[in-house]
């Protein structure tokens, strides 16, 4: 069963949205700039996220990676420039507002709700949710809605062999389980532009495979946005039409993975100038 | 009624209220993880406002001073204690719950209660100071015999802890409970999924604070009279123990804990006969719920009924779905919401 984005009446609409206008970008992000004490660690960053398309994120260790998307998604709010989401600005919103204008994120160390059941973190996810409001909660009538979102967590644990950890806690799962937990979870609140910080970590060789296509189905048939910062380049290869290099907090390539496997000052990021 | 039959409606008067308040605190500290230290502040609102919404307007004495009077009939005066609790409660919010976590909100709000016990007290004005609120009208208190008046109060007592129940377990068990559960959990992680948090924990605040408003304003009512005495820090130790022995998380736990805590260990302390001892019982209790709470902590944080996990229908099992066919796969359940969202 592949995992879709059900359009679940109530709740998200589509993620291929029609009132996204044709050439407005998912993602802008422009001029961002983010220092820690004396050390900056973004230096105005500038680029575009076409709507519908799979841009991998690279770079050495303390490039500025998960920091740029930490601003992005308004975990990190001391930065400057200016970010947004399908044309909307959402520069330094607090990050709840930030998933509301459609954009989601993992987090580099996954995330599970603890102390909640596997099954229970997924139907957090959906945002909207009708039982969510107190006076839904008390009179009723959010039931149906429970279920559909019941199936669709299921359907999504099933992908990726979750289906007997459905009653464990967050707690109980290994790494790479918690991962995924927190990947499904997000992808429940079918989100306009995805935001990835190394999904792969930690996740098993045969669900890395079966992770990869996921995403893929999600930016090829549901026309979302993924931007993915990920160290394993087999995986960015396979997946990103297009890559951004960064390296001490700028941009330094835009392109494709032969361009950035030629790229001399991609070379020199990663492996240190050659000794002369 | 027999001295033993007095003392026990008494004691299950007293179990049914802070069963109520229980309910209340565990919402906001097992629920929400807001450790409201202030929840006596909430408590005493409901008492006091109960009580100046019941009694008539002060008497031209010179020495009886409160606000309102505006001699409400029951259970209007207890609603409106509860309404008030309510209204502090979203005040409470907006000033600790918004920027402040954890440690620094325990301590502000325990700032808050000890602030607010000075001002009582202070101003005479307000809620006639040390001496309190005296003679606050009780329903059926001059129609009814001592002896029915007792049972009746239990009787309404036990209606309000049932109703407070209902209530909190609806939230609790809706998509409403599992997001406050998660705030509590991960409020970054909850964010990250479009959810404001705080918005989340107010709503858990102010439902814990109408119950203990609830609770005040019975109390209020049994006892005719509300005073400052009514509403010594110490007494947040009782509430607390009662939800850690029974359970966070848990509703039920709530009010098994209270059940232990005021229905039994506080009473413990009575058994000790007469002699040296008896003018040390407020301290012996004190110790005796100290020693409780600790021993819970060390060997059983997790409660006589520890926090369970949300329910599910099983696979395989057709949606519960009232008046639709839904399969497996919820053909029919996308019309039955359609229905219902329509």
């Amino acid at each position: 069963m592949t995992l879709r984005n059900h359009d679940v009446p109530g709740v998200n609409a589509g993620v291929a949205n029609s009132a996204t206008a044709i050439g407005t970008p998912a993602l802008r992000v422009s001029e961002v700039r983010c220092s820690f004490g004396g050390n900056q660690a973004v230096r105005g960053v500038t680029f575009d996220v076409t709507t519908g398309s799979f841009v991998g994120l690279i770079g050495p260790n303390g490039a500025g990676k998960s920091t740029l998307i930490d601003c992005i998604s308004g975990r990190n709010s001391a930065y400057q420039g200016q970010v947004f989401a399908l044309g909307n600005e959402i520069t330094r919103l607090p990050m709840y507002k930030v998933a509301r204008a459609g954009i989601v994120r993992n987090f580099q160390v996954a995330r599970p709700f603890k102390k909640l059941t596997v099954l229970s973190n997924l139907m957090y996810g959906p945002r909207g949710q009708v039982g969510e409001r107190l006076e839904r909660a008390l009179i009723g009538g959010w039931r149906a809605q429970e279920n559909e979102l019941l199936e669709r967590a299921r359907a999504s644990m099933d992908v990726f062999g979750l289906g007997p950890e459905e009653n464990n806690y967050g707690s109980e799962l290994s790494g790479g389980q918690e991962r995924l937990v927190e990947l499904c979870r997000a992808v429940m609140s079918q989100p306009r532009v995805l935001l990835l910080d190394e999904p792969f970590a930690g996740v098993s060789p045969v669900n890395r495979k079966r992770l990869a296509d996921r995403l893929k189905a999600l930016v090829t048939e549901d026309g979302m946005t993924i931007l993915m910062v990920e160290h394993r380049l087999e995986w960015v290869e396979r997946l990103c039409s297009r890559i951004l290099v960064m390296a001490e907090g700028s941009v330094i390539l835009d392109g494709t993975m032969q361009e950035v496997r030629s790229n001399a000052r991609v070379i020199e990021a990663y492996l240190g100038p050659s000794p002369e | 009624m027999s001295g033993i039959e007095y003392y026990a409606s008494t004691i299950l008067i007293f179990t049914f209220i802070n069963a109520i308040a229980a309910l209340g605190f565990n919402l906001q500290i097992g629920y929400a993880g807001i450790v409201n230290l202030a929840i006596l502040v909430l408590f005493a609102v409901g008492g006091y406002m109960t009580g100046i919404a019941g009694l008539q307007p002060p008497p031209n004495d010179g020495f009886t001073h409160y606000i309102g009077g505006f001699g409400w009939a029951f259970p209007w005066d207890l609603g409106f204690g509860v309404v008030c609790a309510g209204g502090v409660s979203v005040l409470l919010g907006f000033v600790a719950l918004r920027r402040l976590r954890t440690d620094y909100l325990a301590l502000s709000l325990v700032a808050i209660l000890q602030g607010l016990q000075v001002v009582v007290v202070s101003d005479r004005l307000l809620f006639n100071g040390t001496t309190g609120l005296v003679n606050i009208p009780v329903p059926g208190i001059d129609q009814l015999t001592p002896d029915q008046f007792q049972w009746a109060f239990a009787a309404i007592s036990l209606v309000a802890l049932i109703a407070t129940y209902l209530i909190i377990a609806r939230v609790t068990s809706s998509p409403l409970g599992r997001a406050i559960k998660a705030v509590r959990e991960d409020e970054e992680a909850a964010a990250s999924l479009g959810r404001d948090p705080w918005m989340f924990k107010l709503v858990a605040f102010v439902i814990g604070g109408c119950a203990a408003g609830l609770a005040g304003g019975l109390t209020a009512l049994y006892a005719t009279g509300w005073s400052p005495a009514a509403w010594l820090t110490p007494e947040s130790l009782l509430l607390l123990t009662a939800v850690i022995v029974g359970g966070r998380g848990r509703n039920i736990g709530a009010i098994l804990g209270a059940f232990i805590v005021y229905g039994l260990v506080a009473q413990a302390a009575n058994l000790i006969p007469p002699g040296d001892l008896t003018a040390r019982l407020p301290e012996i209790q004190t110790i005796l719920l100290g020693t409780l709470l600790l021993v819970f902590l060390w060997f059983r944080p997790e409660g006589v009924l520890p926090e369970t996990k949300e329910k599910f229908p099983p696979r395989g099992r057709a949606p519960m779905t009232m008046g639709s066919n839904a399969g497996p796969l919820g053909g029919s359940a996308v019309s039955a919401s359609t229905e219902r969202q329509g």
